[in-house]
C-alpha cells in the first residue's frame, strides 16, 4: 500500500478537495493520485490545485514574522499555526481501476467523504498513463485554474515517473496538441514547459 | 500484404477529389505529386492519383506570428498537430475488397476489367485509409509482364517493378508522344516500336526524318544505341531518298523511293504551301490544270512555256498571273532529284506490300532532310498505304472472314505539327487518318515538341499519351485535350523531371501514371532480340531481375 497524503473534505462527480496531512506540503501538481471509491474500486485522478489556507474562512490568516524571527522561526514560535491552517489540493477524477481494470472514464460515483488520499507508485503510474484518452477529460476538466498548465504539470511529472520515457511524452504532447489546436498560444505554453530539449 | 498508411479521408467530393490529412510524422516530402496511391474504402479498393499537397494550420496565430525558436521535440509535436498537412488525392479506378484477400485471382485477367479493377463510381466515407500502393497494386492495375501484349515499359517513379503497356490497345488508336527537347522522346518511340515488332502486335512505317531509327543514332551519354534494323535485321525494311544513302556500308538501304510528278496530287503541294510561297489562289489554279492534264498536271505545268501558259489560261480562264506564279513556285519540287517526271508505282507499291505482309518500314530522307521533302513524301506515301487499306478492310468487311482482317499498321510521325495544324490537319491524309482511320486499321504514333500545335480535334482522337515534361501552359492543355480529371494531371505533368520520366494517360492504360521509361540499352536489346514470347515463369523472373536488378 502506497502512502496516505491526505483526507477528503469536499467531493463530487467532477472534483475532490482533499486536506493533506503535512501543512504547507500538498502533493505535487500534476501528480497522480487515488482515493478508494467502494469495495476494490479506486479513483485515479490528477492533481489540479494546491492551497494553505485558514481554517476558519471568516479568520483570514495575518502576518507573525518579525525581523529577528521569520519563516520556520514563526511556526517555531507559534504551534497553534498547525491548528488555525490547513493545506487543500483540488484532484481532478480521470479514471479508475475495478476489479485490476484500468478505465479511463470518469468514475460512475465520486469518492466518499473522509476517505483516504493515497499517492501513486512509478509502477502504477505507467499502468494507468500506458492509454492517454484520460488527457482529454484533464484538458476539458471545468476548475477555476489554467488547464494547460495542470496538463503541462502532469506530463512533466509522469515523465519522470515513467523513467524519463521520451517516446510516451512525445505521443502525449500530440495528444495535447490536438486538443488544444484551435489555441496556439495556450498549446505552446505546455510543450515549451514539457519540453525535455530545453 | 501490409501496407504503409500515410492518413485518412476528412473531406473531399467525387468531382474535387479526396482530401486526406496526412499522419503526424508523414512529411509532404516523402510523398510527389501524381504518384500511385491506395484509399482502403470499406466496400472498395480505390486506385487514386495525388493531385495536390497542402500546407494547413488549425491556429491563424501560427501563420501571422511563427514561433520562434523552438527545440525539434516541438517542432515534431506541431507538426503533427496544430500544423499539419493535406494530400488531396484523385480517386481513377476501383475493385472490391473481397478480391484483395486473394492476390492469385487479382492478376489472372488480361486486361484490367478482367482483374475486377472498374472505372471509378463512388467516394470512401470519412477515416478511409491513405496507404502507400504495393506491387500487387500496380500488378493489378497494370497487369504483369507475362499477360499477352503487355509489354515492360518501365516502373514507376519511386518503385523498382514493371509497368505495363498493354501494345495491342495501344494500337488500336492513334497515340502521341510528348515532351520539351531532351525528355527522351525518341527512345519513347524506339521502345514502343520495339515493342511491338517483338510482339508482333501490327506493322509500323516509319517516317524518319533524323535518320536515326533504322541504324539507331547517339544518346544523351554518347554512347552509340541500336537501331530497330540492328535488332530485328530483315523484319525491317529500309527505304531511302537518297541514293547516296543507299551503299553506306554497314547501313545499306533496300530501296532507293523516287517520286514521279504524276504521283503527286494537288493536296501534297497544299500542304507545303508555306514552304513553296503558294498564294491563295494556288489551289483553284491547280483545280484547273487537274481538270485537264489529269494526273500529269504537274509535268504539264512545269513543261509550259509562255505561250502555251497563255493558252491554257485561254482554256480555263485562269489568272494568267497566278498560273506563272504557280509555275515558278512549283519549280522548287521538280529540281528535287529524287521527283521525277512519271514514275511507275513500282516501289511505292512494295512498301505497301511489304507492311501488309507483317514486315516494317522506315523511311530515310539522307540529305533530303528539309522539311519539304518529309511533308511530301511523307504525305503521299501514307495515302497511297491508306488507300490500300481503305481496300482492304472493304474487302474483310464483305468477306468477314479472319485471314482477310487487314494488319493493324502503326505509322510513325515526327515534327507532327507540320501536317496536324489546325490549317493542315483538314486536308492532310495524317489528319484523316488520326480522326477515322481507326476503323481502317491504321494509326498514328505523332511525335512532337509543341503539341499545341497539332489541331485539338486530332488531339482529342488520340488514344494514348505519353508525355515528358512541357513547361508551356498551352502545350500542357494540348496533351490533356479530351481527357478527364485535367487539374490532376496538369499537376502530375508540371512535376515531371525533365530527364526520364513520363506520364502515360489514356487507351494503352488503365489510369493515368507517372513512369520511368526502362533505359533503351544492352539489357533490352537482348531481350527483344530472344524474341522471347515462349519464356517459362522462371527465366522471365531472371528477365525481370536482369532489367531492373535483383
Amino acid at each position: 500500500m502506497t502512502e496516505r497524503i491526505g483526507e477528503i473534505i469536499e467531493t463530487d462527480s467532477f472534483t475532490f478537495v482533499a486536506e493533506s496531512f503535512v501543512l504547507n506540503r500538498p502533493p505535487a501538481l500534476g501528480s497522480l493520485v487515488k482515493a478508494q471509491g467502494g469495495r476494490d474500486t479506486w479513483i485515479y485522478g490528477v492533481v489540479a490545485f494546491g492551497e494553505t489556507v485558514s481554517v476558519d474562512p471568516g479568520r483570514g490568516a495575518v502576518r507573525r514574522s518579525r525581523p529577528d524571527a521569520y519563516d520556520d522561526a514563526v511556526y517555531a514560535r507559534h504551534p497553534e499555526l498547525e491548528h488555525l491552517l490547513h493545506t487543500k489540493f483540488t484532484v481532478i477524477p480521470v479514471g479508475s481501476l475495478a476489479d485490476g481494470r484500468v478505465s479511463q472514464r470518469i468514475p460512475s460515483q465520486p469518492p466518499p467523504m473522509h476517505y483516504s488520499v493515497y499517492a501513486c507508485g512509478p509502477d502504477e503510474v505507467r499502468e494507468f498513463s500506458e492509454r492517454r484518452l484520460y488527457l482529454r477529460t484533464l484538458a476539458t476538466a471545468q476548475v477555476p485554474v489554467p488547464v494547460e498548465h495542470v496538463l503541462a504539470a502532469h506530463l512533466a511529472w509522469a515523465y519522470e515517473q515513467r523513467g524519463r520515457d521520451e517516446a510516451w511524452l512525445e505521443q502525449a504532447a500530440l495528444e495535447v496538441a490536438g486538443l488544444l489546436q484551435q489555441d496556439v498560444e495556450r498549446l505552446l505554453a505546455v510543450l515549451y514547459a514539457v519540453d525535455p530539449e530545453a | 500484404m501490409e501496407r504503409k498508411r500515410l492518413g485518412v479521408v476528412v473531406d473531399g467530393s467525387f468531382t474535387a477529389g479526396l482530401t486526406v490529412r496526412l499522419d503526424p510524422g508523414r512529411s509532404t516530402e516523402d510523398l510527389q505529386i501524381g504518384s500511385f496511391m491506395v484509399v482502403q474504402g470499406r466496400e472498395y479498393t480505390y486506385f487514386c492519383m495525388l493531385s495536390d499537397l497542402q500546407l494547413r494550420t488549425s491556429d491563424a496565430r501560427l501563420i501571422a506570428k511563427p514561433p520562434q525558436g523552438f527545440t525539434p521535440f516541438v517542432a515534431r509535436v506541431l507538426s503533427g498537430s496544430a500544423t499539419y498537412a493535406m494530400a488531396v488525392v484523385k480517386p481513377m479506378l476501383m475493385m472490391a475488397n473481397v478480391d484483395v484477400a486473394d492476390p492469385s485471382r487479382q492478376l489472372t485477367g488480361e486486361t484490367a476489367e478482367a482483374r475486377g479493377v472498374m472505372s471509378v463510381r463512388t467516394i470512401p466515407m470519412h477515416y478511409a485509409e491513405l496507404v502507400e500502393a504495393t506491387e500487387i497494386d500496380f500488378l493489378t492495375v497494370f497487369g504483369s509482364p507475362d499477360r499477352p501484349n503487355h509489354f515492360v515499359f518501365g516502373q514507376p517513379l519511386t518503385m523498382d517493378l514493371p509497368i505495363c503497356l498493354n501494345l495491342a490497345q495501344f494500337m488500336e488508336r492513334s497515340s502521341g508522344i510528348f515532351g520539351q527537347t531532351g525528355t527522351g522522346k525518341s527512345f519513347t518511340a524506339f521502345l514502343l516500336l520495339a515493342g511491338i515488332i517483338r510482339h508482333d502486335i501490327g506493322s509500323t512505317l516509319i517516317f524518319d526524318v533524323h535518320g536515326e531509327y533504322a541504324y539507331g543514332k547517339e544518346s544523351e551519354a554518347k554512347v552509340h544505341v541500336k537501331g530497330l534494323k540492328h535488332l530485328f535485321g530483315s523484319k525491317v525494311r529500309v527505304y531511302t531518298l537518297d541514293p547516296s544513302d543507299a551503299n553506306k556500308p554497314g547501313r545499306a538501304a533496300d530501296g532507293v523511293l523516287q517520286i514521279g510528278m504524276n504521283q503527286i496530287e494537288p493536296e501534297d503541294v497544299i500542304l507545303m504551301a508555306q514552304e513553296l510561297g503558294l498564294t491563295a489562289k494556288a489551289s483553284t489554279m491547280m483545280g484547273l490544270l487537274v481538270d485537264e492534264y489529269h494526273d500529269r498536271w504537274l509535268s504539264a505545268l512545269i513543261e509550259m512555256d509562255s505561250d502555251a501558259l497563255s493558252a491554257f489560261c485561254e482554256r480555263s480562264g485562269a489568272h494568267e498571273g497566278s498560273v506563272q506564279a504557280l509555275q515558278r513556285d512549283l519549280k522548287k519540287l521538280s529540281r528535287k532529284e529524287y521527283v521525277r517526271p512519271e514514275m511507275g508505282s513500282n516501289l511505292l507499291d512494295e512498301i505497301t506490300l511489304t507492311l501488309e505482309r507483317g514486315q516494317h518500314v522506315i523511311l530515310h530522307f539522307g540529305k533530303y532532310n528539309t522539311m519539304m521533302d518529309y511533308m511530301l513524301v511523307s504525305n503521299l506515301v501514307t495515302r497511297r498505304v491508306r488507300q490500300r487499306w481503305v481496300e482492304q478492310t472493304e474487302k474483310w468487311d464483305q468477306s468477314q472472314k479472319s485471314e482477310d482482317r487487314p494488319r493493324p499498321l502503326l505509322i510513325t510521325l515526327e515534327e507532327a505539327h507540320k501536317f496536324l495544324n489546325p490549317a493542315m490537319a483538314s486536308q492532310t491524309t495524317f489528319g484523316t487518318i488520326a480522326r477515322e482511320m481507326r476503323k481502317f486499321h491504321v494509326t498514328l504514333m505523332v511525335i512532337d515538341q509543341r503539341p499545341s500545335g497539332i489541331d485539338s480535334e486530332v488531339l482529342s482522337q488520340l488514344g494514348t499519351r505519353i508525355s515528358g515534361k512541357l513547361a508551356d501552359e498551352r502545350d500542357i492543355d494540348a496533351v490533356l485535350t479530351g481527357v478527364s480529371d485535367r487539374s490532376a494531371l496538369r499537376n502530375a505533368l508540371a512535376s515531371l523531371k525533365l530527364r526520364q520520366e513520363v506520364l502515360v494517360v489514356g487507351h494503352a492504360v488503365p489510369m493515368p501514371i507517372q513512369v520511368r521509361p526502362r533505359n533503351y540499352d544492352a539489357t533490352f536489346w537482348a531481350e527483344v532480340a530472344r524474341g522471347n514470347e515462349t519464356l517459362s515463369d522462371e527465366a522471365r523472373e531472371q528477365e525481370k531481375r536482369d532489367v531492373f536488378g535483383a
